[in-house]
């Protein structure tokens, strides 16, 4: 007898997958808890600085919703609370959105979830069916296990600080931001606000070429829905956790609402779509712009005040130095060749102006700027953009909670027997943020052959900012 | 030391540094009072150095430093110039300066972004979900404010972070020599060189030995480009299964200007090209290039510049591509690439 059940439309299911890829950005696992009403799906990132929530509301995102909680040991549970790696979720709801104007064969006509908690008598599957045209059903079982999720508890009365703007704006701001900054600081004055996205990697030498760009965008509060903020707050959060919510809230046309208090205290974004309900809880960095490190354990704040008002505690962590960079190899000494005479090349004097691109090309049309970049013979996805290679990075992780033994017990809502089982699982997937790829060039072209008389190489250049 | 400029033509300048980073992620700028200069000096592959008189990219250019002539030298990774461009393409206006931030120099890009509507976008979009009642907008009320909020601007600074290089640390650096070559010609659409080109590039990869998955660059084979003096051009790659060739012809051999060649009209009879000439039809000039390297050059084709191939048989492939200027000016922009044959 399944304890849950549920219909999607096809629409639906196009949400569901956005959520889930959302989701997918914070943890490789998502949480689902599922009460008569709601469906909520989280996921808590490995650092415990970030906590993405959506809430499906039963009557409203569903075509159709039931919870039957099974009554076992004269107890009926009040929620169903499992766990499922999102991979799997990813790949079952993935491509079932078809445009409706192009109508497939296999378009997806609804989708029925059921979920089966046999507690031993039968199977315990997750199990989803996709019913398609012309009779075809595909059924998908997945396995998850009976974990219950921790959710990070956002306190609205202390938070003082309020701001809202359209989804789009934000979209347009987070697509000036370069890749490799770690940090986004949000700061107001005299009715400008000001987005900067930077990082506080020292570098030196070569390496200040590798830092990435820092960016600052300044707007009028005009561009707010309402703007109440404390002036000359700086209030600091992680870029990357920020350009997640942004990709997610970016397809909707919605008005996202910031609350926060203070630095070291969370931040919470949230906006609502028809029956959904998006929430991210993300931790804001202490005052330590301008490279001051935060010390370790330097945030005692919390021991002083009332566990109910500042239940997430902030610590940072020691700082790890990026010492795995390389330097640049060392290459042939600078040509001696220091004769000033320019190559006597007889340059072709130029006929009368006649573009190499023309009008008639046979092969494409249009004026689509990226026919011109190199093509990828590797077949591998082309990133958006290549990165440099930032070796060691550090990684700055920002902690909701010191350790798990003196929490607030009211701060997470868990099942405390099963704590560790969860809590083991969210620690696989640390330091599982990718390295940028490293530079492409030079992986080919590797004979030797005659080439062009060598010149000295920039990178053996000594600069006058070196000592 | 200080530079200070407006970006005139942010379209030009985005597709050039786009060009110009997919050969290199560094390049060695040379600001003085006559031009920019872009170098790009790879490990392997195609050398650029492209020189731009300052009005095709920029205006209101001003320059001090203590070096000679004004110059100023500077290494910039090209990635984060071209993504900090990409923001200024909307732009009402954009200007550089050379400064610094925390004691490290970088190259300030200062985009200044008018938004031209009648309310903010956070109303905007409200009005959107409570639609008139009455299903009338005519006497839709405004705010009094409503001019006030058309003129709201967007500053986005993008800091490019640069090193300032000494003039005694360039000095050394020169541009290649190349013998005179026996061929030159005008390239045809570069679109089309790169689409047969890069096409060229995949069968051979393809139907070379397995899988041609990265490290086994060595064994792609090359492209083979060859030129005569009677209009043709002809690209070729072979390999054990098949062979391939694409002919142009009824292109153009440029004259050679007398002024240029050593000796004037008798160096001009000298000349190798000429020789090539008297060869007949059937004489080329050939050189091998590495296709995946011959596509990036080709990405220069975006700046719609027209293009002079010259041939230095099994030897060097140099391109100069000529961007045509604003005003038809006296002084051309133009991007010199040195392509390295490969022994046959």
């Amino acid at each position: 007898m399944a304890i849950l059940t549920f219909t999607l439309s096809p629409e639906a299911i196009g949400k569901l997958y956005d959520s889930l890829v959302c989701l997918g950005k914070f943890s490789e696992a998502v949480s689902i808890e599922a009460s008569h009403d709601k469906l909520v799906l989280t996921a808590l990132n490995s650092s415990k600085s970030a906590y993405c929530s959506f809430t499906l509301i039963g009557n409203k995102f569903f075509s159709k919703y039931l919870y039957r909680p099974v009554r076992s040991s004269n107890q009926s549970k009040e929620k169903f609370t499992c766990k499922i790696y999102n991979k799997a979720l990813l790949s079952v709801f993935k491509g079932r959105v078809v445009d409706p104007t192009r109508e497939k064969d296999t378009a997806v006509e609804r989708c029925d979830v059921s979920v089966e908690d046999g507690e031993g008598k039968s199977k315990s599957r997750f199990v989803i069916k996709m019913v398609c045209r012309h009779g075809v059903l595909k059924t998908f079982r997945l396995t998850f296990e009976s974990v219950a999720p921790m959710h990070a508890l956002f306190v609205r009365e202390s938070a003082n600080n309020c701001w809202s703007i359209s989804s789009r704006t934000l979209k347009e701001f987070v697509e000036h931001f370069g890749p490799g900054t770690e940090q986004l600081d949000i700061y107001s004055e005299d009715a400008r606000v000001s987005f900067t996205s930077y990082t506080e990697k020292i570098m030196s030498g070569n390496e200040i070429l590798k830092q990435p760009l820092h960016t600052t965008i300044a707007v009028d509060t005009l561009e707010f829905g309402e703007f109440a903020v404390e002036e000359k707050l700086h209030i600091v959060i992680s870029v990357k956790d920020f350009k997640s919510m942004v990709a997610h809230a970016g397809i909707l046309n919605v008005l996202v609402k910031a609350l926060y208090s203070r630095p070291s205290s969370p931040m919470q974004l949230s906006y609502s779509d028809e029956g959904i309900m998006s929430e991210f809880i993300l931790m804001t960095i202490g005052e330590s712009r301008g490279g001051s490190a935060t010390p370790a354990n330097a945030s005692r704040t919390g021991s002083k005040r009332p566990a109910s008002k500042q239940p997430l505690e902030a610590t940072s962590s020691p700082k790890r130095t990026a010492t795995s960079m390389p330097p640049p190899p060392m290459n042939a000494a600078p040509s001696l060749n220091r004769e000033t005479t320019r190559s006597r090349i007889s340059r072709p004097s130029p006929p009368p102006p006649q573009p190499s691109v023309q009008s008639q090309s046979l092969f494409l049309e249009g004026d689509d700027d990226r026919r011109w970049d190199p093509a990828n013979f590797d077949g591998e996805e082309e990133e958006e953009m290549l990165l440099w290679d930032t070796g060691g990075e550090k990684v700055r992780s920002i902690n909701f909670w010191r350790a798990h033994d003196n929490l607030s017990k009211d701060a997470v809502t868990m099942n405390s027997a099963r704590r560790h089982q969860g809590s083991a699982q969210q620690d696989q997937d640390s330091n599982d943020r990718r390295r940028p790829p490293a530079q492409e060039s030079g992986d080919y072209n590797l004979i030797p052959t005659q080439r062009l008389a060598p010149t000295q190489r920039l990178s053996e250049v000594r600069g006058m900012f070196d000592d | 030391m200080r530079f200070k400029t407006s970006v005139r033509n942010i379209q030009t300048f985005s597709k050039l540094t786009a060009s110009l980073s997919s050969l290199g992620k560094v390049a060695w700028v040379r600001l003085d009072d006559d031009n920019v200069r872009f170098t790009i000096i790879p490990e392997t592959g195609t050398q650029v150095w492209a020189v731009l008189s300052i009005d095709s990219i920029f205006e209101d250019y001003t320059i001090q430093s203590a070096a000679q002539n004004n110059t100023i030298n500077l290494e910039l990774p090209l990635p984060p110039l071209h993504r900090a461009l990409k923001s200024a393409i909307n732009a009402t206006s954009a200007s550089i300066r050379l400064t610094k931030k925390d004691g490290v120099p970088v190259l300030s890009l200062t985009i200044i972004t008018n938004t031209i509507s009648s309310g903010n976008s956070a109303n905007g979009f409200l009005n959107g979900a409570n639609p008139d009642p009455f299903g009338d907008n005519a006497f839709r009320e405004e705010n009094l404010d409503a001019n006030m909020a058309g003129d709201r601007e967007t500053i986005v600074t993008q800091n490019i972070p640069i090193r300032v290089l000494t003039a005694d640390s360039v000095e050394g650096i020169h541009e290649p020599r190349v013998r005179e070559p026996d061929a030159h010609i005008i390239l045809p659409s570069l679109i089309q060189l790169k689409a047969i080109s890069d096409r060229f590039t995949k069968l051979a990869m393809a139907t070379t030995t397995g899988g041609t998955k990265s490290g086994s660059a060595a064994s792609v084979p090359k492209l083979e480009l060859a030129a005569n003096m009677h209009g043709s051009l002809k690209l070729s790659i072979s390999t054990d299964a098949l062979n391939i060739s694409s002919v142009w012809t009824g292109l153009s051999n440029p004259e050679l200007d007398p002024r240029q060649v050593e000796d004037g009209e008798d160096g001009i009879g000298d000349h190798p090209s000429t020789k090539l000439k008297a060869a007949g039809p059937d004489a080329w000039s050939t050189v091998r290039i590495d296709g995946r390297d011959w596509g990036k050059v080709l990405s220069v084709g975006r700046l719609g510049g027209r293009v002079i191939a010259c041939f230095a048989d099994d030897h060097a492939l140099i391109l100069y591509v000529y961007l045509s200027n604003y005003d038809d000016g006296s002084d051309d922009s133009v991007l010199t690439y040195y392509i390295s044959s490969f022994s046959s």
